[in-house]
C-alpha cells in the first residue's frame, strides 16, 4: 500500500473516530432505555472543549494523539508490527506520564493502574500478535494478513484479541484508569481544555483503531482489496465496537487485583495457547 | 411475675436517682453529672442497652442549668430510657462517655458546638457541626442566641485533619465527589491501592433546622419543615416529630390516619430502597441497571404523585393526624402499579444477583461486624445486615404497624452483598404491606382537631424506622404554639461514623465507594437552607419568583 493511501486511510480514521464514539455513546444510551445524545455529540464536545481554558497544557497530550495516530498509519500502511505495538504502547506511557506528572493523587493512582493494566495486557495481544508472525514468517502487517486462514492457533489468538480489546480500549469492566465513580476520571482528572479534547480524540482514535485492528488483521475475511477492502473493514469494524459496548454494559467494574487476575489467565489460557499451537503450525 | 425492664433499671440506679419521671414506655432519670460515666456503663455494657443518642438542652429559664440527656433503648421490651445531667452554666462540663460508648462520638462533640457544654475525656475532640470560622464562644442553640445571628466572616481557621500515617498518602474523598450526592468527606490514607486508615468530615451544609423549630415556626407547620430533612425520606421525619407531639400531648390520632401514615412510610422505602438500588449499581459502574432500576422506581413516584399530590414531599403529616384519605376509586390503580413493581424488582433483582462480577465485587468488602454494631450504634439495614435483629416497626410499633404482617428480614453476611440482600427483600416486603393496607383500609376521618393549647414542658421521643434505619426525635413542648426542644436524630448520623469502621485492612480505593455506598449515606438528614453569599458573607432567602428567575436562566450568571 502507497504511503498516499495510507495517508488518507489515517486522516479519515482520525476524523471518523468521534463519530465511531458517537455511536457506541448512542447504542450505550439504547442498552440503558435512555435517548442518549446525537451520533455527532463527540464532535460538538471536542469543539466545546478546544474553545476552553486549558490549565494544564502538556505536550504529552499531543504526543498521546500522534503516538496513535502513527500507529493508525503503520497499520493502514500494513507495515512493521513492532513499530505498531511500540507505537500503541508508547501513547499509553504518555497517558501514564501525564497523570503521574500532575501532582494529584487520584490522577497519580489512576497512573498506576494504567501501567498494571498494559504490563499484563499487552502481552497478550502481542502474544496474539506473534502467533500469526510465526506462521507467516515475518513481522509485516501485509504477510500476516496473506497468511491468516482459520485453523487452532488462530482461533486462540482471535479470543484473546477480543478478550484483550474490552482493556485496550478502556472500556468497562477494565475501565480502571479512569473510573469515574473511584477516581473521578482517574488520568484524565486534572485535563481541561485542549489538552482534554487531545486525550478524549486520542481515546477515540485509540478505540477505533483496536476495532479496526481486529477487523483489518485478525479477521481479514472477505480478501478483497482496494477501496472495498476499506469499506468491508469499517463495516467489521462497526460490529465489533457494537459488541465492545454491549459487553461494557453487561459488566461491572472489577477491581484491579480481580482485573489482573483475569488477564493473567487469559495470557495463560488463550494468548500462550495461540503460540504453542502456531509453533506446531495448526 | 418475671421483673420488668423498668424494674430493673431502676434497681440500678435507686440509690443515685435524684427524680424519675415514668411514662407509658419510656423513662427519664435525672443523676447526678459525676456518676455519667458510670451510668452509661451500666446501661451499656451490664443492661445491654442500645445507645441512641444525646440530647443537650439549654434550659437555664426553667431551672437554671443545661440538660445533657443520653437515650439508650431496649428493642426487645419496647422501652427506652433517658438519663437526664443537669450542667451549671458556670461549670458547663461533663465527663465523656465516648470511651464506654463510641457511637457517642459526634453526639457529645455536636452538644458542645451547640450548647457549650464540654465533654471532659473526649477522644476527638475537634469541632464537628460549627464552621471553621465560627466564633469561639457563641453556642446557637442557647436561647439568647437568635436563630438569624450571622458572624462575621473570618479566615486563617482551617479544619485540622488527622494525619496520614508514615508513608501513607492522603486521598480525599469528598466534599464532591461523583458518587456522593452532598458534600461530606472522607479522607482515605492509602499506600499502594490499599487503605491503611480515614477520617471524616462532614457537616457543610448545616441548616439550623433544630433552631427554625424551637424559636419561629408552630407545631404545625413543623412538619412541613420535618418533611424538608430530607430528599428522599422527608416523611419519616414528619411521622416520627407528629408522633412525639402527639404522644406528648396525649393525642390519639384516628386508625385512618395510622393507616395512611404507614402506607406512605413504605412506599417511601419502596422509591428509597430502588433508588440505592440504582446508585449501587452505579458505583459499581454497572449503569445499565441503574438505568433500569430508576426506571420501575418510576411509577411508584408516580404513585406518590396520585395518591398525595406530589412525588417527594408529601405533606399528609399534621399534628393530630393525615390531610387526606387515600381516594376509593383510585385503589384499584394502586394495587396494579404494587404488582408490576414487585415483579419487575424481582425480575432485575435476579438479573443483580446472578452477575458474578457483582458478587465479586461486594462479598466480603466493608465488613462490620455485630459488636461493632454495637459499639457504633449503626441502625437499620446496615445492622441487619450484620446479624442484629432491630426494626423499630416491630420493637417499637407505631402507626399501623401493630396491624400489619411483615417479616423483618436479617441477614449475617456483615457486607456489602448482604446489606444490598437486606433492601431487596425489604422491598418486596414493604410493596406485600402496601397491598395489605389497600386492602384493609378503614374509612373514617383522618384528623383529630387540636383545639386546646398543647401543655408546656411535657417530654416525648418517638422513633419510626426510615429506609435507612430508626429515625428518633425528641421533643419537649413549650409555650407559644412551638416547641421548647425538638431534637432530630437520622440514623445515617449513626450509620457515617461506622463507614470508618468498615475500612478494615485490605480495603482498596476501588472497594471504598461501594463501602460509603452501602449505608446509603443520607447528609441532608444528618445536617438538619439558607444561602450564603460566601464573598460577602451575606446570608440571603430567596423569593419564589427570585427561584423561577434563576431556574429560568438555567444557573447562568
Amino acid at each position: 500500500m502507497s504511503y498516499l493511501e495510507a495517508g488518507i486511510i489515517t486522516i479519515l480514521c482520525i476524523i471518523s473516530a468521534p463519530l465511531f464514539d458517537g455511536i457506541m455513546r448512542k447504542w450505550r444510551a439504547r442498552i440503558h432505555s435512555r435517548m442518549g445524545p446525537p451520533i455527532y455529540q463527540t464532535y460538538i464536545d471536542l469543539f466545546k472543549l478546544f474553545g476552553k481554558e486549558d490549565i494544564t497544557r502538556s505536550p504529552l497530550a499531543v504526543l498521546y494523539i500522534s503516538c496513535i495516530a502513527s500507529a493508525t498509519f503503520v497499520l493502514a500502511l500494513q507495515g512493521d508490527l513492532i513499530s505498531f505495538i511500540y507505537l500503541l504502547t508508547a501513547s499509553s506511557v504518555c497517558l501514564v506520564l501525564y497523570s503521574l506528572l500532575m501532582g494529584n493523587p487520584f490522577a497519580a493512582a489512576g497512573g498506576a493502574r494504567e501501567v498494571m493494566m498494559f504490563v499484563i495486557v499487552e502481552p497478550v495481544m502481542a502474544a496474539a500478535f506473534l502467533s500469526y508472525a510465526i506462521k507467516a514468517g515475518s513481522f509485516i502487517i501485509s504477510h500476516l494478513i496473506v497468511w491468516s486462514g482459520v485453523n487452532i492457533s488462530t482461533i486462540f489468538a482471535i479470543v484473546a484479541m477480543f478478550l484483550a480489546m474490552q482493556a485496550q480500549m478502556g472500556k468497562l469492566p477494565f475501565d480502571l484508569a479512569e473510573a469515574e465513580q473511584e477516581l473521578i476520571g482517574g488520568v484524565f482528572l486534572e485535563a481541561s481544555g485542549s489538552t482534554l479534547a487531545l486525550f478524549k480524540w486520542g481515546l477515540a482514535l485509540r478505540q477505533f483503531l483496536i476495532a479496526y485492528l481486529i477487523a483489518f488483521v485478525f479477521i481479514p475475511w472477505p480478501m478483497v482489496s482496494g477501496a472495498l477492502l476499506f469499506l468491508y473493514t469499517l463495516i467489521k469494524t462497526f460490529i465489533i465496537i457494537i459488541l465492545a459496548v454491549t459487553a461494557e454494559a453487561l459488566f461491572p467494574r472489577l477491581r484491579i487485583d480481580q482485573a489482573l487476575g483475569f488477564y493473567a489467565r487469559v495470557l495463560i489460557a488463550a494468548s500462550f495457547m495461540a503460540i504453542a499451537f502456531s509453533t506446531l503450525g495448526v | 411475675m418475671a421483673i420488668t425492664i423498668e424494674e430493673r433499671v431502676l434497681e440500678k440506679f435507686k440509690d443515685k436517682a435524684e427524680k424519675v419521671k415514668s411514662l407509658p414506655g419510656r423513662l427519664f432519670i435525672d443523676l447526678p453529672r459525676d456518676f455519667v460515666k458510670e451510668a452509661a456503663r451500666i446501661m451499656f455494657d451490664e443492661l445491654k442497652a442500645r445507645y441512641t443518642i444525646s440530647v443537650g438542652t439549654d434550659a437555664r429559664p426553667l431551672h437554671s442549668n443545661f440538660e445533657v440527656l443520653h437515650f439508650f433503648a431496649f428493642d426487645r421490651d419496647n422501652f427506652r430510657v433517658a438519663l437526664r445531667f443537669l450542667v451549671p452554666p458556670d461549670d458547663p462540663r461533663i465527663d465523656s462517655i465516648t470511651p464506654i460508648v463510641p457511637g457517642a462520638n459526634w453526639a457529645e462533640r455536636e452538644i458542645r458546638d451547640f450548647i457549650g457544654v464540654e465533654p471532659v475525656g473526649h477522644p476527638d475532640p475537634r469541632r464537628l457541626v460549627l464552621p471553621d470560622d465560627w466564633p469561639e464562644g457563641v453556642f446557637p442553640l442557647r436561647k439568647e442566641v437568635p436563630y438569624n445571628y450571622q458572624p462575621p466572616s473570618t479566615t486563617g481557621c482551617e479544619f485540622k485533619f488527622k494525619e496520614p500515617p508514615p508513608g501513607a498518602t492522603a486521598l480525599p474523598i469528598g466534599p464532591f465527589f461523583p458518587i456522593l450526592e452532598e458534600p461530606i468527606q472522607f479522607r482515605l490514607f492509602i499506600e499502594g491501592e490499599n487503605v491503611v486508615g480515614a477520617d471524616h468530615r462532614g457537616f457543610y451544609v448545616h441548616r439550623g433546622i433544630e433552631k427554625l423549630g424551637e424559636s419561629q415556626l408552630t407545631y404545625n407547620q413543623i412538619p412541613f419543615l420535618a418533611e424538608r430533612i430530607c430528599g428522599i425520606c422527608g416523611f419519616t421525619h414528619s411521622v416520627c416529630y407528629c408522633q412525639s407531639v402527639e404522644a406528648a400531648g396525649e393525642i390519639e390520632i384516628p386508625l385512618p390516619a395510622k393507616y395512611i401514615r404507614s402506607f406512605c412510610l413504605e412506599m417511601e422505602r419502596v422509591h428509597s430502597h430502588l433508588l440505592w438500588l440504582g446508585l449501587a449499581c452505579h458505583i459499581l459502574g454497572f449503569d445499565t441497571l441503574f438505568m433500569q432500576f430508576w426506571r420501575i422506581r418510576e411509577p411508584i413516584m408516580w404513585m406518590a404523585e396520585r395518591v398525595t399530590g406530589n412525588r417527594k414531599n408529601y405533606g399528609m403529616n399534621l399534628v393530630g393526624g393525615t390531610r387526606r384519605n387515600i381516594p376509593e376509586e383510585i385503589r384499584e390503580e394502586l394495587l396494579r402499579v404494587i404488582d408490576q413493581t414487585e415483579t419487575e424488582t424481582l425480575e432485575l433483582c435476579k438479573t443483580l444477583l446472578n452477575d458474578s462480577a457483582f458478587i465479586a465485587r461486594t462479598k466480603e468488602v466493608g465488613i462490620l461486624t455485630p459488636e461493632e454494631v454495637r459499639l457504633t450504634g449503626a441502625l437499620g439495614p446496615t445492622a441487619r445486615a450484620s446479624g442484629v435483629d432491630i426494626d423499630v416497626r416491630r420493637d417499637h410499633p407505631y402507626a399501623a404497624y401493630p396491624y400489619l404482617d411483615f417479616e423483618v428480614i436479617v441477614l449475617d453476611g456483615c457486607d456489602v452483598l448482604s446489606r444490598a440482600l437486606v433492601r431487596v427483600y425489604e422491598t418486596i416486603e414493604s410493596l406485600k404491606m402496601m397491598r395489605q393496607i389497600l386492602k384493609e383500609l378503614p374509612e373514617g376521618p383522618t384528623l383529630v382537631k387540636v383545639e386546646e393549647e398543647l401543655p408546656p414542658y411535657r417530654e416525648y421521643m418517638s422513633a419510626t424506622e426510615s429506609p435507612r434505619g430508626e429515625d428518633f426525635h425528641y421533643i419537649m413542648l413549650g409555650e407559644n404554639n412551638r416547641p421548647y426542644r425538638w431534637k432530630v436524630r437520622a440514623p445515617s448520623y449513626m450509620n457515617i461514623p461506622s463507614i470508618l469502621w468498615m475500612f478494615k485492612p485490605g480495603t482498596t480505593i476501588a472497594d471504598a465507594p461501594i463501602t460509603i455506598g452501602s449505608i446509603d449515606p443520607c447528609i441532608s438528614c444528618t445536617e438538619r437552607l439558607e444561602i450564603i453569599d460566601r464573598s460577602t458573607g451575606e446570608s440571603k432567602f430567596l423569593s419564589q419568583k427570585e427561584m423561577y428567575e434563576i431556574s429560568r436562566r438555567g444557573g447562568r450568571k
